[in-house]
């Protein structure tokens, strides 16, 4: 009985199938060679659209800058005196306040829905979208062309067993809940290909490429958060009101006041007697 | 002499570890064949033989140590370490600023070496 | 030969200026034509081999690099700061002024050739106008330690202590760890008389940094100085100082003898007369 069943399972994972030689040939090559190429294509067709990065106007970068002084004051404020801390925190204050380091300070009433006139904003926009739709169009027309032609199509056999839980992932386009996991299927091959061609593409191309897709993917699934990306305008002058409030409430503590303990306890001059001051 | 015998110790303790994932990777392919046979012959309990998971945590604990033991020099993690590494004529110096009408053309002779650069 | 480019290396990295010695290394990688083995960094060797050429005056192989730099990056804003730079140590200031002006008018978030700007102000002795250009440039580039640090050095040349302890405040936000600023700012204090900021910030100098001797002379020194005056002098006269915050007299006594203690040590494996010359202030 039991040795039955034994043989019965060992036909079914020797399952005897052999490939055709013309479907490695003429399908798993040029679907593998095809995908290089177009990974390679969208890297120059990147570079020649991109073109010369957006110049950056002084009144924006002052306007990043002054946030950025605002958020390490907040962040390092212990490691200066009370009286340091005090002095700059009113001056930030007040200057977030009036808006000194507003790039428009006539503008500072408007909401953020004017920035989008702003033709610069426009443009750095247009540039992502460009990016996204070069990502996006070339893959689905690849899919849809593998779809098309090799719906069904199992393309290569794995030289090592796999658990039942990728079948998934390897024979997507195939019903067959029987066959071993050994067989890939065309689909399967396009998506294996998709996300492991990072590695080729950074030997060809270097470590900064934009021939992988996957990260559009992960754009595209962003897309409806839509949050606050890079690049895309921001109304300065609620950050800095927010900042502002941020400063105002903060309680400043100098790192040093119990300094002179800490530096007797580290020379050995005097025991640990509290729990250390620092936090 | 010391620093051959130490040479000598890491390339031991990378060859056991090699050795105990060599090990592991054994434990992990018995412990497949084992659910598939078990599966084949209709046993109902599936807990793994004693001595697979003797290996493989064996394996592990040995290769934790030769990877430790086999490692290259550690190197200290201190801030203080690090800051020891620069002098304060480095941090107090402010290469965009410097000035470059001083008095060094005349503190040394000039040796014409201009045409070697070119080619 | 790889070893004189890794000294090159080291010497970039640490950022100090030491020309001499760099010409000294590059000459033979120049003259066998083996500077190309830096691989990927070779550009920054001939960058760094031309400031330091710029720097011994020998503006003929400056110039000779500087081609080679220009056929590589061509149209490059940072060679073009070369240029200036060339002109500056040949003595055209003027050149240099009006091709750091054309690199501005072009793009006006050019970082490097406003920090030219300034420089040559200050090569020309117009500090005043040198610290109105950088409080410009930093009223833009807050977060630039740099420029900070630059502004702190000018104001301590027109003796303004008050505000380069303002600037180091800034650097010290900026890198908060970094114990040479720490000290930079108690020196500040000390010159300024706010003795009990002074021995905190000297007091931190030692906690970061174990055993460093500047910071315990520092300690010593203003430690005593307090002592000395809560002891001995009349309110009158410590009315110039700042000594609000000044720990109770039996923790500064602890902590002058800690840096006799500390700066005995540093000094016992030094010769006969460095000893004495320390034990001898140490005792004053």
């Amino acid at each position: 009985m039991s040795s039955g069943l034994v043989e019965s399972s060992t036909t079914t994972t020797d399952q005897a199938m052999f490939l055709d030689p013309a479907i490695r040939d003429w399908v798993l090559f040029p679907i593998t060679v095809i995908m290089v190429l177009v990974g390679v294509f969208r890297h120059q067709l990147t570079i020649l659209m991109t073109g010369e990065p957006p110049k950056a106007d002084i009144k924006d970068l002052r306007q990043a800058k002054a946030l950025m002084r605002g958020q390490v004051l907040a962040q390092n404020k212990s490691y200066i005196p009370a009286s340091a801390f005090v002095e700059r925190k009113k001056y930030l204050c007040d200057a977030y306040e009036n808006g000194t380091y507003l790039k428009n300070k006539a503008s500072k009433e408007q909401n953020a829905a004017n920035l989008m006139t702003d033709p610069k904003n426009m443009e750095v926009m247009m540039d992502g979208m460009k990016k996204q739709m070069m990502g996006i169009v070339p893959q689905t027309l690849i899919m849809g062309w593998i779809q098309f032609f090799f719906s069904g199509f199992i393309l290569i056999k794995l030289p090592f067993p796999l658990g039942v839980r990728f079948k998934q992932m390897l024979q997507s386009g195939i019903m067959t809940p029987n066959m071993d996991v050994k067989w890939v299927s065309s689909l399967s091959w396009y998506f294996i290909n998709l996300f492991g061609l990072r590695g080729v593409f950074s030997l060809i191309l270097g470590g900064e490429n934009s021939a992988d897709g996957t990260r559009d993917m992960a754009a595209m699934s962003n897309m409806g958060a839509m949050g606050q990306q890079p690049g895309q305008p921001q109304d300065y002058n609620k950050l800095f009101l927010g900042m502002k409030d941020n400063l105002s409430i903060i309680y400043h503590e100098w790192d040093l006041d119990s300094i002179e303990q800490r530096v007797l306890v580290k020379y050995g001059k005097q025991p640990r007697l509290f729990k250390s001051a620092r936090k | 002499m010391a620093v051959s015998n130490d040479s000598g110790l890491k390339t031991i303790a990378k060859g056991v570890a090699l050795l105990a994932f060599v090990c592991m990777l054994h434990a992990g392919y018995s412990a497949r064949e084992f659910l598939l046979y078990s599966k084949s012959i209709g046993r109902q309990d599936l807990t793994l033989p004693v001595e697979i998971v003797f290996e493989c945590l064996a394996a592990l604990a040995v290769m934790i140590a030769g990877v430790v033991l086999g490692v290259g020099e550690l190197k200290p993690i201190s801030y203080e370490a690090e800051m020891k590494r620069y002098s304060i004529d480095g941090m107090f110096s402010r290469p965009s600023f410097q000035i470059y009408n001083h008095r060094g053309r005349f503190l040394r002779p000039i040796q014409p070496s201009a045409s070697v650069a070119e080619k | 030969m790889s070893s004189s480019l890794a000294l090159l290396a080291e010497i970039r990295q640490s950022s100090e200026r030491r020309p001499f010695e760099v010409l000294k290394l590059a000459e033979p990688l120049l003259n066998k034509g083996t500077i190309s083995q830096a691989g990927d960094d070779v550009w920054l060797v001939y960058e760094q081999v031309f400031l330091a050429a710029i720097d011994e005056g020998q503006i003929e192989l400056a110039k000779a690099i500087l081609i080679t730099l220009q056929k590589r990056f061509s149209g490059s804003q940072r060679v073009k700061r070369l240029y200036g730079l060339v002109n500056e140590a040949a003595g055209h200031p003027g050149e240099s002024k009006k091709l750091y002006d054309e690199i501005i008018e072009k793009d006006e978030t050019n970082v490097l050739a406003s920090k030219r700007i300034v420089a040559m102000l200050k090569a020309q002795g117009r500090y005043a106008q040198a610290i109105k250009e950088l409080v410009s440039y930093l009223d833009v580039y807050a977060n630039d330690f740099e420029g900070w640090l630059e502004l702190a050095h000018l104001y301590l040349g027109q003796h303004m202590y008050a505000q380069a302890a303002f600037c180091i405040e800034e650097v010290i936000l900026l890198q908060p760890a970094n114990h040479y600023y720490h000290l930079c700012y108690a020196e500040i204090n000390y010159t300024m008389g706010r003795l009990d900021i002074a021995l905190k910030e000297y007091l931190r100098v030692v906690e970061l940094s174990t055993d460093n001797v500047r910071g315990f002379y520092g300690v010593k020194l203003t430690a005593d100085r307090i002592l000395d005056l809560v002891k001995n002098r009349p309110k009158k006269d410590q009315l110039h100082f700042s000594l609000d915050n000044v720990p109770q007299q039996g923790t500064l006594e602890r902590l002058s003898q800690l840096a006799t203690e500390r700066l005995v040590n540093a000094y016992s494996e030094a010769n006969a007369a460095c000893r004495t010359v320390n034990e001898q202030w140490l005792k004053e």
